[in-house]
């Protein structure tokens, strides 16, 4: 038996996504014994995640209320700070494990006696430090990117070396509840005149994006189920006074027909379980169900800055609105799609992307089915994964690039791969000086600022966010975690991490020249000759 | 006899209820000071009607109390509060006289400010962002106390921080010398070693206290 502890005070969808990785650990050791934990705040979500034997809360808002105003003596903050975390740290732990990668859990994954630290921690001198590439990775390189290439779950569990096991029990259910909602539902679903209706819960809780469905999209939606004789709508509410009216609005429509449940978190689960499907803004609700893996469908703002999503199971969907009069019409193809019905629908063709979940030997990805294309950013996002993937030790994927190669308009896969050259060439032409500035280095200490120079050049290029820019930010992650104790070792370490950047790149070369077989070929024999020069 | 009630008594008034009379000012109205703490409260309903936790700087004779914890039933279905009293004589003779019938209204009493913000009960209350009410003649008879309390700014010298700070969170602080929390952080910081668990904690700590917390 051993005991874990799981430093987590993110914010709750990363308390769902931890069910993920205590489930595995369950179902791998039913002995170990897992505690967590999670802000105050996030408490009564953490109590539903299955594996999960104690839960240890700290009130991280009264802390910082207290210090920021004057009023009050910081020594209720330092008591406040010190006595929720007692408990913790008078044990000894086997594993303790920074699962939300913050700067508060970094530094008190440091001061946990444990016998393995798992993720980032600080060292003594200050520094951050990960305890394996799959940690260097979510925190130099995961964190710049809009739209993360590596699922955050599956990354995660890499980092504690536990694969996701599918079809385990990651949300813990109440019978009581469980038993009184299987009830209830078996009552909606004969109001159709079968047990075999479908229902489709609408979460009218907004999104973490800010996004809400408009009223017509929901008018729409309903149209449709309600109209059938084989679907029936329940909508889920929260108890926020927007939702009640947005029901009531929906209800003068529909002559008070329509069903809507406030749910509290604790009987969630058992109503989720209930679904036929989920149709829901990107929250925490929609995390929960994802996590049961109930089927759903995640509706996100287009033109929010970042896409990372909520649901991680394999054949959920995601639907970003970027055309809201489609959006209705775009839900009910994902419906009919995923159970196969045909619930009326008016239009094949949307601006909307619907991008479908999909599981393959490397985690789970996203792949865009409908909607209007970006054709350099869907690359770009399959692409990196592929090289991520491979630099991070799985196979090279052949059947990407011969996917790609088949699925690809000609001009715009050249332009890309062109584009994509002249940025790894210029990238490679930074790397040689480096290591040139290096060589000289050794050769005479007094050239120490010219290669200190050449050094900072390259990782400026990490700044941006391209597929080249992230693998210098793994090698930066690297050369950040080198602990030599003197010059020449740290030196040495330093350049170990430059050709491995090289043969990174060179992962890269290789794919674009797999890639511009067809049309570009001395263009990628010029860059592949320019990397073999390092 | 304290110094602020060299000139103590409790007269009747006109409608005979107890009016104390302290340095020759009288706590409520000589003739009916039930209608004067309704006028009082009246003032008040504005605030009484979206806040439902109060306090109030002093406690005169309560009158006032119980015309504004009146408001408060009408308003919220719960409400709580608190009234600051310097004045220990005048706590006892209310308790012994009358006292509040109501369990929603609390009386404390701390002869000094300092002892007041010492304690967590007071703080974690204030931390609720009660409305603020002034009994003005409490207010004018002990004017330098409660200004005191309302400008109030906790020390922030660690060797000031007394019987607050628990045994535990002083051990927090044993390793260096630093007169406040930030002098012992930056401390930690630009010697860029961290000595023990107990500095990481604090660097921890200090994450908390810079860093925007977290949506939920």
């Amino acid at each position: 038996m051993k005991n874990i502890i799981i430093l987590n005070l993110g914010s709750q969808k990363d308390i769902i996504e931890s069910s993920y990785l205590t489930s595995s650990i369950v179902s791998e050791h039913p002995d170990h014994k897992i505690e967590m934990l999670v802000d105050s705040a996030n408490a009564e979500i953490a109590e539903i995640v299955s594996g999960v034997h104690k839960v240890h809360t700290i009130d991280t808002t009264k802390i910082k209320q207290i210090f920021d105003t004057p009023l009050y003596s910081e020594a209720f903050a330092i008591n406040e700070f010190v006595d929720s975390l007692d408990e913790i740290f008078t044990k000894n732990w086997d594993y303790a494990y920074n699962y939300s990668n913050d700067s508060v859990s970094s530094y008190l994954i440091s001061a946990v006696d444990s016998h393995q630290k798992i993720g980032t921690y600080i060292s003594n001198n200050g520094v951050a430090r990960t305890t394996n590439k799959w940690a260097t990775y979510q925190n130099a390189v995961a964190p710049m990117q809009a739209r993360p290439v590596i699922d955050r779950v599956n990354m995660r569990n890499h980092i504690a070396g536990t694969p996701v096991y599918h079809e385990e029990q990651r949300i813990k259910m109440n019978g009581e509840y469980t038993a009184v909602a299987t009830q209830n539902f078996a009552r909606i679903r004969q109001m159709k005149g079968s047990s075999a209706t479908f229902i489709v819960g609408i979460n009218l809780n907004e999104g973490s994006d800010g996004y809400v469905m408009g009223s017509n999209t929901y008018m729409e939606l309903l149209e449709a189920i309600e109209e059938s004789e084989n679907f029936k709508a329940v909508l889920l509410l929260d108890g926020k006074s927007y939702q009640r009216e947005t029901v009531n609005e929906l209800n003068a429509k529909f002559k008070d027909t329509l069903i809507s449940i406030n749910v509290e978190t604790v009987a969630l689960p058992a109503v989720l379980s209930n679904l036929d499907i989920l149709v829901s803004t990107s929250n925490t609700q929609l995390a929960i169900a994802d996590a049961m893996e109930t089927k759903c469908i995640e509706i996100r703002d287009f033109t929010s800055k970042n896409f990372i999503p909520v649901c991680h199971t394999n054949d959920n969907y995601i639907i970003q609105s970027k055309d809201e009069s489609n959006m209705a019409n775009d839900i009910i193809l994902a419906i009919n799609e995923e159970l196969e019905t045909e619930l009326p629908i008016t239009t094949l063709s949307s601006a909307n992307p619907t991008y479908k979940l999909i599981q393959d030997e490397y985690g789970v990805t996203q792949s865009q089915i409908r909607g209007e294309l970006d054709l350099f950013s869907e690359l770009s996002f399959h692409l990196e994964r592929s090289i991520t993937l491979e630099n991070l030790g799985y196979p090279h994927n052949a059947e990407l690039v011969e996917h790609v190669k088949l699925n690809s308009d000609d001009t715009q896969l050249s332009t890309f791969v062109n584009e994509m050259k002249e940025e790894l060439t210029d990238t490679v032409k930074v790397l040689l000086s480096t290591l040139r500035s290096l060589k000289g280095m050794k050769n005479s200490e007094g050239n120490l600022n010219s290669f200190i120079s050449h050094l900072d050049t390259l990782i400026a290029i990490g700044r941006n966010d391209t597929i080249i820019a992230s693998t210098v930010r793994f090698f930066e992650g690297r050369i950040e975690n080198i602990e030599a104790v003197d010059m020449d070792a740290n030196i040495k370490a330093i350049e170990s991490n430059l050709f491995q950047l090289k043969s990174e790149l060179q992962t890269i070369t290789t794919l674009l020249t797999e890639l511009s077989v067809r049309s570009d070929k001395s263009s990628s024999a010029q860059v592949r000759n320019t990397t073999a020069e390092a | 006899m304290e110094e602020r009630n060299s000139r103590y008594e409790l007269q009747q008034s006109r409608n005979g209820l107890t009016v104390p009379v302290i340095n020759e000012v009288f706590l409520h109205s000589i003739y009916n000071p039930i209608k004067e703490a309704e006028a009082f409260a009246e003032t008040h309903s504005k605030s009484l009607a979206y806040k439902n936790k109060i306090i109030v700087l002093g406690l005169g004779f309560g009158y006032h109390v119980e015309q504004l914890a009146k408001i408060l039933n009408r308003n919220h279905n719960s409400f709580e509060i608190l009234i600051v009293e310097p004045n220990s004589m005048l706590v006892d003779d209310f308790i012994s006289t009358r006292g509040f019938e109501d369990k929603n209204i609390k009386i404390i009493n701390a002869p000094n400010v300092t002892d007041l913000f010492g304690s967590l009960d007071f703080v974690s209350y204030l931390m609720q962002k009660p409305a603020i009410i002034k009994h003005d003649a409490s207010f004018i008879l002990n004017q330098e106390y409660y200004t005191q309390l309302l400008s109030y700014q906790a020390p922030k010298q660690i060797n000031q921080f007394g019987t607050i700070l628990s045994e535990n969170s002083k051990n927090i602080f044993s390793e260096r010398s630093a007169n406040t929390v930030n002098d012992y952080i930056d401390s930690i910081k630009s010697e860029k070693s961290i000595r023990n668990r107990n500095e990481f904690l604090l660097l921890a700590l200090n994450e908390i206290r810079t860093t925007t917390v977290q949506g939920k």
